[in-house]
């Protein structure tokens, strides 16, 4: 049996629930002594110490008192989700310990007394894995790098002390915001470029309901045409996901794509071009267009 | 006011090519301005013509590419008046804390700066770091995510592109703030603002020439590889004819 090395006290700050729960097993997997902070949702039961704050305040403003108690208490490594204000966080409490976040990172052990992690560079094209000295590590982990962890003792509860935000927030307004859980999806169904016109995406829909699963899209379609929102971009700097079976309808096959759903067991994939690069990272395709098959598939299956 | 819209010069990742140990060969690859770095000129220059009297100036940190004539050409036709380059042998081993390090030496060099503005992330490591790192290195006011910025006297209004919401935030000036991707839609460079951007004053400074040395990071990197690919079968039927076959090897796939 490996043991690993661990260090002595483990941060943890996410803003929702399902995040907390995946940094809190990772958190456990390092440390001895957890604290942690989630802003949002129902209070976990699990680590050492729960940080509590006025739930009037904004995530935002909260930061420089998250700064400021890192600061105190120096904890040996931070954990933060990858939301906006956790990148934010952590680019503050970095500059403060002389060091850079691991970003984005998919793994995290503890090597030669340093906090490792490896992640994606270069849009996928490859994988670096960086060391970051142990005390004063930060680290910005990717959704599901661990399996989320199960209610045990309650913690001790401890009221964040709070120091005064340079930023103000003054109002919220509302987003679109589609809710999806591409995340959870079994069966993956990503649309591309080989759809022409946005009325053609209804193909796809038909589809995705015959095989019972989610639909996702490449960057150009969510950023370029904006047909679908950017909950649904699969790929670098989007989602990355283990699908079980993941079909790409139209795709090309570009590595900032591919490298979403690298881990699927079964890639299928729909394209007219013979020569696309989708075919050679594929297990099963079929050179024909969407438009032509998509109809013919949904009779079939 | 004063804004510096800061940009990196990342290799086209498309042009990289995986050396047999699975390291990256960087040697064909072409050079590109950061995209989200446009964004982020194109948001300075808004604000700059929103206050009368505004200088929109450019900095980069980079290797002998920063002093390239084409790309500058590129960056400095969006618009701003002038620019400045941090240019060092030993960039291209940078991370965003000694990145955000040489930043700051070079934003208090240029002196008077009111509003920094950064891209979402650099186009080939896409951290998001050095702008909020850079906020507090210079013990300033910093946000990310800036879709919307307005100036009003010694104060920033933005609305920032959070994952449920759109919060509309504000903070003192001097500030530090990133871009979103979408922000804004870059503004495309004629002609003549190329050849006027060739004329614009670009000055370079090498790392002696700031006056305080930019601490390096207590982050390592260790290694830099291709994945190796997952085997697939590609079991590839050609047309509509042979749907049958394909829908058998599908259904015995699920």
């Amino acid at each position: 049996m490996i043991i690993m090395a661990k260090v002595q006290t483990v941060l943890v700050v996410a803003e929702d629930e399902a995040r907390a729960r995946e940094l809190l097993s990772g958190a456990q997997q390092l440390g001895e002594q957890i604290v942690f902070y989630c802003h949002q949702g129902a209070p976990i039961n699990a680590g050492g110490v729960r940080l509590t704050a006025s739930a009037d305040k904004e995530f935002t403003e909260l930061i420089a008192s998250l700064a400021a108690f890192v600061e105190g208490e120096k904890p040996d490594v931070v954990l933060l989700s990858g939301s906006q204000n956790c990148r934010l966080l952590a680019g503050i409490l970095a500059a403060k310990r002389g060091t850079s976040a691991l970003c984005d990172v998919q793994t995290l052990s503890i090597e030669d007394d340093q906090l490792e992690g490896e992640r994606m560079v270069y849009g996928g094209a490859a994988n670096r894995v960086e060391r970051a000295a142990l005390p004063g590590a930060v680290a910005l982990v990717a959704a599901a790098a661990f399996p989320p962890v199960e209610d045990g003792a309650t913690p001790e509860e401890r009221a964040l002390p709070l120091v005064d935000s340079p930023i103000c927030v003054v109002g919220t307004e509302e987003k679109a915001v589609e809710s999806v859980d591409l995340a959870s999806a079994k069966t993956l169904v990503c649309v591309g470029r080989g759809f022409g016109a946005e009325e053609e995406l209804k193909l796809a829909e038909d589809f995705a309901r015959c095989v019972g699963g989610e639909i996702g899209c490449t960057r150009p379609i969510s950023e370029g045409e904006g047909w679908m929102s950017s909950a649904r971009y699969v790929g670098v700097s989007g989602l990355m996901l283990k699908p079980d079976v993941y079909f790409g309808l139209g795709i090309s096959g570009q590595i900032q794509h591919m490298v979403g759903v690298s881990g699927a067991r079964v890639v299928v994939a729909v394209n007219k071009d013979p020569k696309a690069p989708i075919f050679d990272q594929c297990d099963i395709g079929l050179v024909a267009s969407v438009q032509e098959a998509l109809p013919l598939l949904v009779d079939s299956l | 006011m004063k804004i510096v819209a800061c940009y990196k010069l990342v290799p086209e990742e498309q042009d990289l090519t995986v050396n047999p140990d699975q390291t990256l060969d960087f040697s064909h690859a072409s050079w590109k301005v950061g995209d989200y770095d446009l964004t982020a000129i194109e948001m300075a220059m808004r604000i700059g013509e929103y206050v009368d009297g505004s200088e929109v100036v450019l900095l980069t940190y980079g290797d002998d590419i920063v002093c390239d004539q084409k790309l500058k050409k590129g960056v400095y036709a969006r618009g701003p008046q002038m620019g400045y380059a941090v240019k060092d042998d030993q960039a291209g081993q940078t991370d965003p804390f000694h990145t955000a390090g040489v930043l700051a030496a070079a934003i208090r060099k240029i002196g008077d700066v009111d509003l920094v503005v950064c891209g979402e992330g650099s186009g080939d490591v896409y951290s998001q770091q050095v702008g909020p790192i850079l906020g507090a290195m210079l013990s300033l006011p910093v946000v990310n995510a800036v879709k919307e910025a307005m100036v009003e006297v010694e104060k920033l209004t933005v609305k920032r592109d959070l994952e449920e919401s759109v919060e509309v935030a504000e903070l003192p000036l001097p500030a530090v703030i990133s871009s979103t991707s979408e922000a804004c839609k870059p503004r495309i460079a004629g002609m003549k603002d190329i050849l006027a951007a060739g004329k614009k004053e670009q000055v370079v400074w090498t790392m002696g020439d700031l006056d305080d040395e930019p601490a390096s990071s207590a982050k390592t990197m260790i290694s830099t590889l291709a994945p190796l690919k997952k085997e697939r079968k590609r079991e590839v039927f050609e047309g509509v004819d042979s749907m049958g076959e394909f829908v058998e090897a599908l259904r015995k796939a699920m």
